[in-house]
């Protein structure tokens, strides 16, 4: 053997996938169902192939061969406990796959539109139809997913649940929080307490590096780099973006615009708007001379409208948008936004002013209908 | 073989699959897909198995193949210009010394301009340090083509570094 082959061996001990960081839970949940889902296609293929050949010798002998409708499964009994394997038809026509040892109970009236579940214990797929309107909602532990037609895999782990999405898009809620998980998006939940972006009000420590430095990471050194949040935002994977963070830490976010507004990017699109808060403040309050400035203080109003529900000082924020950058193709939206925020947070006088203010400057504004509606003006 | 053993067998050997995909794709990215793609293709034969070396071997053949069809998928998406070469780094454990790390990103390298066919054989037998008969059983080859394919990739990787 040469030395570099020596070498080389060497070196490649070091290659690979540690085994902590494989999230062998979930991928055996994909594999199961996939496999599962194999199972049936090729059974309906069975079947499809048997009416065929029915069909043909129909023909042969000249009858008629009337096809078998299939009929659909009657409502299950609640509370379903499964020993093996099993899949359960709802009234609606979703399916819940229940893994051995899984325990599914309906709150729901068995009736309704609406359907509510409780996963008691174990694992279960649901393969949600599509319906408008109607309310899709499995209760595990503290946790709840809520979805509109998808796939998505709960197991019950102590009082939380791991969510596996297949197909769609859920809602994870838990005690005091919540977050959209997309297709290939897992986790579990209630997640780990920590702070993932800046605390609110709470100055970014003193060794957050200046503007442009390079990132560190206080974080201890893993036996394999994952991606940066930052990559992961960049992909658009918010989820991914905003663990990664929280490994990271605070720290990790530089003090200039650019890495603020995408830690609070992370934050809101990954369903915690609430820690989007504070690094759109420290843009206003550290780089209001930023170009950036005034799209973070449109981003705040709509954090402190939309998500979090604080209308007064959406209104503030809307209105020091407008300030920042009062020819921004946005100036429109952040007025109409301020109106409707000042009618939240009870303000009729000033929203009405403010409105008719918008209105004599903009007469063909692109927000003008939806000015007068949010004032209550004809 | 039940779901349950499905499972059972996912847990025990996802872990060298992993390992072995890492080093054959050279790279973190898509090792979970191929666990996933590995195991769909390997449970019927796994049903069949009992013995845990028949077992690892049958494993990393049904690897190789699926990695040799994400590099050529890989290969496609950089000549169409969609895609990038991954960086060796991220996946290399803190434990490698900068040398050791430097020389791994240089070999990937060139591996990546060598035939899929002939950098899977020569990172089996010289990253994973499979022996001769095994490199053959895992890429479906003699074990002399096995080895004319590993000294060809030696060839150009010794032609390179050489250069270098």
């Amino acid at each position: 053997m040469t030395d570099m082959a020596r070498k080389l061996q060497h070196a490649g001990h070091h290659m690979g996938v540690p085994a902590q960081e494989l999230d062998l839970a979930a991928g055996e949940m994909r594999l199961r169902f996939d496999i599962d889902r194999r199972r049936r296609r090729r059974a309906a293929g069975a079947v499809v192939a048997a009416l065929l050949l029915m069909g043909g010798a129909g023909l042969l002998v000249g009858t008629r061969v009337r096809p078998q409708i299939a009929r659909a499964p009657g409502v299950p009994e609640f509370p379903v406990a499964s020993a093996s394997e099993q899949t359960v038809t709802l009234n609606d026509g979703s399916r819940a796959t229940l893994l051995a040892g899984a325990e599914l109970h309906r709150v729901s009236p068995s009736a309704g539109a609406d359907i509510v579940l409780r996963l008691a214990a174990g694992t279960a797929r649901f393969d949600v139809a599509r319906q408008d309107g109607r309310v899709f909602r499995v209760l595990a532990g503290t946790v709840t997913v809520e979805v509109v037609g998808t796939s998505f895999t709960v197991e019950r782990i102590a009082e939380g649940a791991r969510v596996v999405v297949q197909h769609g898009r859920v809602k994870v809620a838990w005690a005091d929080g919540q977050r959209y998980l997309d297709a290939s998006d897992s986790g579990r939940f209630p997640p780990e307490r920590r702070s993932t972006v800046v605390p609110i009000e709470t100055p970014l420590p003193a060794a957050v590096p200046p503007a442009h430095a390079p990132a560190t990471s206080p974080a201890p050194r893993s036996s394999m780099p994952r991606p940066s949040w930052r990559a992961l935002a960049r992909a658009g994977e918010h989820v991914r973006a905003y663990e990664a963070l929280g490994k990271a830490g605070p720290g990790d976010v530089r003090d200039d615009p650019v890495d603020l507004l995408a830690a609070a990017d992370v934050a809101r699109l990954s369903g915690h708007p609430d820690e989007a808060r504070a690094p759109l403040r420290r843009i206003l309050s550290r780089h209001r001379d930023d170009s950036r400035a005034g799209l973070a203080a449109f981003t705040l109003g709509r954090v402190l409208l939309d998500e979090t529900h604080e209308p007064r000082g959406a209104a503030e924020a809307f209105a020091l948008a407008r300030q920042l950058q009062p020819d921004s193709p946005l100036v429109e939206d952040a007025w109409a936004r301020q109106v409707e925020a000042l009618v939240r947070a009870g303000d009729t006088a000033e929203a009405r002013a403010l409105a008719q203010e918008y209105l004599s400057r903009f007469p063909a504004g692109s927000k003008a209908k939806q000015v007068r509606h949010s004032a209550g003006l004809r | 073989m039940s779901a349950f053993d499905v499972g059972a067998a996912y847990r025990r050997w996802a872990p060298y699959v992993a390992n072995i995909a890492a080093r054959l794709l050279g790279s973190r990215e898509d090792v979970e897909d191929v666990l996933h793609d590995v195991f769909m293709a390997a449970v019927k034969g796994l049903r069949n198995l009992r013995d845990p070396e028949a077992i690892r071997g049958w494993l990393a053949s049904v690897t190789t193949r699926v990695v040799s069809q994400r590099l050529r998928a890989r290969g496609l998406r950089r000549w169409l210009g969609l895609g990038s070469v991954p960086e060796v780094n991220r996946i290399v454990a803190p434990g490698a010394s900068p040398e050791e790390q430097a020389l791994l990103a240089r070999v990937y390298r060139v591996l990546d301009d060598v035939p899929i066919k002939e950098r899977s054989a020569w990172i089996l037998r010289m990253i994973e340090g499979d022996d001769l008969a095994s490199v053959a059983t895992a890429c479906g080859c003699s074990l002399a083509t096995a080895k004319r394919r590993i000294t060809a990739a030696q060839a150009r990787i010794d032609e390179v570094l050489h250069d270098d």
